[in-house]
C-alpha cells in the first residue's frame, strides 16, 4: 500500500509541472501590466519602470518562471500585490474555511444519498423509489446561488433560527462553527447528493440482483443486513469514483456559496483578488485549488482498494 | 422405510411475463430422506432450479411467486413461513451451493470473513470461534494452507477452490440438507470430478442428505440414488438410479440417456432430442413432451397425463409407459 501511494505520488510529477506552467502563464495572459495597477494612476513612465525592474518584471520569461518555481518549492508564493503579506500565510488563514465548508457539503450529500440511494435502490419502481428518483432530479435543477438565498430568507431572516453569514472556526467554538456551516454546506452539498443518490440507485438495483446477494440471502442473513453489507459495499465501488469527481467540483462551488454566505474562505479570496489584480494570490489560490484536488483524488484512489480488492495493488 | 426429510407436494410456482403469469413448475412433487441424494434433472429452463430456490424460498419476487403446494421439511411447511424463521433455517438446517462459484461469492470480502459471517449467523460464537469454524470447514474441503486462504478474496482462487469454498461455507453449519444447483457444471472436467468426490465423502461422512440439480445425467450416476426427471415445469419421471439407467419408463428420459455421449462408440452420432423444450406460456395441449416424442400418438396431444405410480418408489407421466420398451444406458 505504501508503495502504491509513493508510486502515485510520483505520477504527481509531470502533473504538477504542467500545472506550474499554466499558472504561471496568467502573468502573461492575463491583459494589464500588475506594475501599473501598484504603481497608481498619476505615477510616471519612470516609476513605473521601476517597479517593474524591482518585480523582475524585465526579465525573460524563463527566468521568471525559474524564480516562480523556485519559490512555489521553497513555500514561497510571493507577497500580496494588495495587502503586503505574504501570500502563503493568506492562503493558511483561508484555507480552513474552504475545507471545512467542502467537507461538510459532502458529509451532508453522502448523509442524504446513502439512505435515499439505498432505499429507492432495493425497492425500484415503488412509491418511495418514485419519490427519490423526483428529489434527485429537483435536487440537480436546483440552482445553487438561488438555494443559498431561500435558505437564508427561511432559516436566518424569517425565522432566526441560523446566522445567515459568517464564519466561526471549529476550534474556537464547535456548536457556532456548525451553526455557520450548516446551510451554506446544504447548499453547496445538494447537487451532489442528488447526483451520488441517482448512482448508488442504479449501482444498487444492478448489484442485488447479483448471485453473491442470493447467496448471502441462503445464508440466512437478513434482508437488511445483507442490502447493507454485501450490497452498499459493492454498489459504493461507482459511487466512490463520483464522489472524486464531486468533490473537486464542490471546491470549485465554494466560490458562490462563500460569496453568498460573506464566508472568508479561498473561493472569496479568489473572487477580491482577481478584482484587484493581485496576480501572487490569484496563482497562490490555484496552486492551493490544484493541491487539494490532487489530494482528493489520491485518496480516492486509495480508497478503491478498500472497496474493490481486484484494483488492490499486490 | 425413515420419513422423509423434505417432502414437496403440489409445488406450483409462477413468474410475471408479458404473457401474464405463467407457471414454470406445475404441480411437482418429490420427497427426500434423511442421508439420501436426489438427483433433479431436465434440460435448462425445465424448472429445476426455480424448484430448488423454492426450497429455500428463495425465488425472487418480483416477479415469482409461490401460487400453491406445499414444501415440508422436517415436519414444517416452508411455504408462508414468517422470513424471520425461514431466516433461521437457510444456512443451517438447509445450505446451498450454486453454479456459479465466480458471481455467487462476494468480491468484495475474504474468504474467511463470508464463512466466519453465516457461523456467527447462526450459532452463538465469538469472532474467533467462527474464523476457527472456517479453517476447519476449509480443510475439510481440502483446501490447502486452509488458515493462510481465510484472508484471500474470491478472485485470487481458482474456479475449482473457489466451488470448494462454497461448500465449505454451505457445511459450515452441519447442515441436514445440502442443494446443490449445478454446482460443477462451470468447472473443467477433471476438476468436476475432484468436487463431486469431495460431495460423495462429505455426506459419508456426515450423512445430510443432498438435492444435487443437474442437466448431467452421468453426474447422477455417480453420485445420487434416487432421480426425479423433469420436463417443462412437472416431474415425468422418478426411480432409483439403477432404475432409471437400466429401464426408463418415460419416453424423455430414455431420450436423455440416448444423449449421453458414452466411451467406445467413436463415430457414431449421438441421438440428440428433436425440437426444444416449449416455453412456459405456450405450453402444448396433452403430454407437455408429445411434441418431441418418437412414441406420441393422437391421444398424447388430447388429454393431460397424470404422475402414476408403477411399481416400488417409481412414477412416470406416460401413458404408454406400460407397452413400450425402452432402452437403458448401455
Amino acid at each position: 500500500m505504501l508503495n502504491f501511494i509513493l508510486q502515485r505520488l510520483l505520477a504527481l510529477v509531470p502533473l504538477l509541472f504542467i500545472v506550474s506552467l499554466l499558472v504561471f502563464s496568467l502573468v502573461l495572459i492575463i491583459p494589464g501590466d500588475p506594475a501599473f495597477m501598484l504603481a497608481g494612476e498619476d505615477a510616471t513612465p519612470e516609476e513605473i519602470a521601476a517597479i517593474r525592474a524591482d518585480m523582475g518584471l524585465d526579465d525573460p520569461v524563463l527566468v521568471q518562471y525559474a524564480r516562480w518555481t523556485g519559490g512555489v518549492l521553497r513555500g514561497d508564493l510571493g507577497t500580496s500585490l494588495f495587502s503586503d503579506q505574504p501570500v502563503l500565510e493568506v492562503l493558511l488563514e483561508r484555507l480552513p474555511v474552504t475545507i471545512s465548508l467542502a467537507a461538510a457539503a459532502i458529509v451532508i450529500s453522502l448523509l442524504i444519498a446513502i439512505p435515499a440511494g439505498v432505499i429507492a435502490g432495493t425497492r425500484p419502481g415503488s412509491l418511495a423509489d418514485r419519490i427519490v428518483t423526483l428529489g434527485a432530479s429537483s435536487g440537480l435543477a436546483i440552482p445553487n446561488f438561488w438555494l443559498g438565498l431561500m435558505l437564508i430568507l427561511v432559516f436566518a431572516i424569517w425565522n432566526g433560527w441560523l446566522p445567515a453569514t459568517g464564519y466561526v472556526p471549529i476550534t474556537e467554538h464547535p456548536v457556532a462553527w456548525l451553526r455557520h456551516i450548516l446551510l451554506p454546506a446544504f447548499t453547496l452539498g445538494l447537487s451532489a447528493a442528488a447526483i451520488l443518490t441517482r448512482q448508488l440507485r442504479g449501482a444498487m438495483i444492478e448489484v442485488m440482483n447479483q448471485d453473491y446477494i442470493r447467496t448471502a440471502r441462503a445464508k440466512g442473513l437478513a434482508w437488511r443486513f445483507v442490502v447493507l453489507k454485501h450490497g452498499l459495499k459493492n454498489a459504493a465501488i461507482p459511487m466512490v469514483t463520483i464522489l472524486g469527481l464531486q468533490a473537486n467540483y464542490l471546491l470549485g462551488g465554494t466560490v458562490i456559496v462563500e460569496q453568498i454566505f460573506g464566508m472568508p474562505g479561498l473561493g472569496q479570496l479568489a473572487v477580491a483578488s482577481v478584482f484587484t489584480r493581485d496576480l501572487p494570490m490569484i496563482q497562490g489560490v490555484v496552486v492551493m485549488a490544484v493541491f487539494v484536488a490532487v489530494f482528493v483524488n489520491l485518496l480516492v484512489d486509495i480508497s478503491y482498494g478498500w472497496f474493490n480488492p481486484k484494483v488492490r495493488p499486490q | 422405510m425413515a420419513e422423509a426429510m423434505l417432502e414437496i407436494a403440489d409445488l406450483v410456482v409462477e413468474f410475471l411475463t408479458d404473457y401474464g403469469w405463467v407457471r414454470v413448475v406445475d404441480g411437482v412433487s418429490f420427497s427426500i430422506r434423511p442421508g439420501e441424494t436426489l438427483g433433479l434433472v431436465g434440460e435448462s429452463g425445465s424448472g429445476k432450479t426455480v424448484t430448488s430456490l423454492s426450497v429455500m424460498q428463495l425465488v425472487p419476487s418480483p416477479p415469482g411467486r409461490i401460487a400453491g403446494g406445499s414444501i415440508r421439511f422436517a415436519g414444517r411447511d416452508l411455504v408462508g413461513l414468517p422470513e424471520a424463521e425461514l431466516e433461521a433455517i437457510r444456512g443451517d438446517d438447509i445450505a446451498m451451493v450454486f453454479q456459479e462459484s465466480m458471481t455467487s461469492l462476494n468480491p468484495a470480502f475474504t474468504i474467511g470473513d463470508q464463512i466466519a459471517e453465516v457461523v456467527r449467523r447462526h450459532r452463538a460464537c465469538s469472532r474467533r470461534e467462527a474464523r476457527e469454524r472456517a479453517v476447519e470447514v476449509l480443510d475439510l474441503v481440502q483446501i490447502p494452507d486452509a488458515r493462510a486462504r481465510l484472508g484471500a478474496f474470491p478472485h485470487e482462487f481458482s474456479g475449482g477452490m473457489r466451488q470448494r469454498a462454497a461448500i465449505a461455507m454451505a457445511l459450515a453449519c452441519d447442515p441436514k440438507l445440502l442443494i446443490a444447483d449445478e454446482p460443477t457444471t462451470a468447472l473443467d472436467v477433471t476438476v468436476q470430478a475432484q468436487v463431486l468426490d469431495l460431495l460423495r465423502s462429505l455426506q459419508e461422512r456426515f450423512g445430510m442428505a443432498i438435492l444435487f440439480v443437474t442437466h448431467n445425467l452421468g453426474v447422477v450416476a455417480d453420485l445420487c440414488d434416487r432421480v426425479a426427471v423433469m420436463y417443462a415445469g412437472r416431474i415425468v419421471e422418478t426411480a432409483s438410479v439403477f432404475d432409471l439407467f437400466e429401464s426408463p419408463r418415460h419416453p424423455y428420459t430414455e431420450g436423455l440417456l440416448q444423449a449421453m455421449p458414452q466411451l467406445g462408440e467413436r463415430g457414431q452420432r449421438l441421438a440428440a432430442i428433436p425440437g426444444t423444450p416449449p416455453m412456459p406460456w405456450q405450453m402444448p395441449q396433452g403430454c407437455r413432451f408429445h411434441p418431441r416424442c418418437p412414441y406420441a400418438e393422437t391421444a398424447c396431444t388430447e388429454r393431460d397425463v397424470r404422475l402414476e405410480a408403477v411399481g416400488q418408489e417409481r412414477h412416470v407421466r406416460c401413458r404408454r409407459s406400460g407397452e413400450l420398451a425402452l432402452a437403458g444406458a448401455e
